[in-house]
């Protein structure tokens, strides 16, 4: 009977140290492999940041100049940054030799990053938004100095259709930047929640 | 003595079988965390070029009205 308890201790005993062995080197390589993937992230999204700027001034120098052709170039070459980057997070499910756990967190903080520069380009764009009000004010007192100034009925009805559909278009995209603001919002909190649930 | 055998087999193959469930049900929680980490970023993304869409088309309109 004491031999057979012994037989069970001894195979409790290898199976628990083959355990914590596998997982302490996993835990090693792990570290530096995510160290690795992290560097290599970095590398790739600091190439997409290059590229993207890039693109940005081809478009402003686009806009500056009114070459559709050089807009075309430019939203292709920013078309190449999305690409590179959506090949950057491919490996999304390639974790190497990273235990579950820290590629979990990797993942949840690349979702994070993301997060923050989504906030970002809103804020941004928020920007774009109030330059917009700014320029149909301007606009406005533009044309009511020439209503009062005694221009053409037709031109004045034009430019005023005009104005209207500036003034809707700044008005949609005021709605869309707040319901971005709320989904963001909402997937800030849902990735806390995947972030908080145990053993990641 | 046959039966004592067994048993430790038994005890083994239990043991053994307990620790690779554990292992796939680690695996099965990281994939799901996975896909709604994927899910998040799907969604942020598609939001953020929607409203960038607007952002552009309305700076062209600064623009047009720039010529009022």
């Amino acid at each position: 009977m004491k031999r057979i308890l012994l037989i069970v201790l001894f195979s409790i005993a290898a199976l628990n140290l083959a355990n914590a062995q596998g997982k302490s080197q996993e835990k090693g390589q792990g570290k530096q492999k995510a160290k690795e993937v992290r560097e290599k992230s970095k590398e790739v999204e600091d190439e997409v940041k290059e590229t993207s700027e890039e693109a940005q001034e081809k478009k402003e120098n686009a806009k500056g100049k009114g070459k559709e052709k050089a807009e075309r170039t430019a939203k292709e070459t920013e078309n190449e940054a999305q690409e590179e980057l959506s090949k950057g997070n491919s490996y999304g499910r390639e974790k190497g030799d990273m235990s579950g756990k820290e590629f979990g967190q990797y993942r949840a903080s690349q979702a994070k990053e993301k997060l923050k520069e989504s906030a970002e380009a809103l804020k941004q764009d928020e920007e774009t938004l109030r330059k917009g009000r700014r320029a149909l004010a301007d606009a406005k007192k533009r044309v009511e100095e020439a209503k009062n100034s005694g221009e053409d009925d037709e031109i004045i009805a034009k430019k005023e259709e005009k104005l209207k559909r500036v003034e809707e278009k700044l008005n949609e995209l005021e709605v869309s930047i707040q319901k971005g603001k709320q989904i963001l919002k909402e997937k800030a909190d849902q990735l806390k929640k995947v972030g908080s649930t145990p053993e990641m | 003595m046959t039966y004592q055998k067994f048993a430790v087999l038994g005890i083994f193959v239990a043991l053994l079988s307990l620790s690779c469930r554990d292992t796939e049900k680690e695996e099965k929680e990281l994939n799901q965390k996975l896909e709604q980490i994927e899910s998040v970023e799907q969604t942020v993304d598609s939001t953020v070029n929607d409203v960038d869409q607007k952002a552009s088309e309305v700076e062209q309109m600064i623009q047009e009205l720039d010529s009022i």
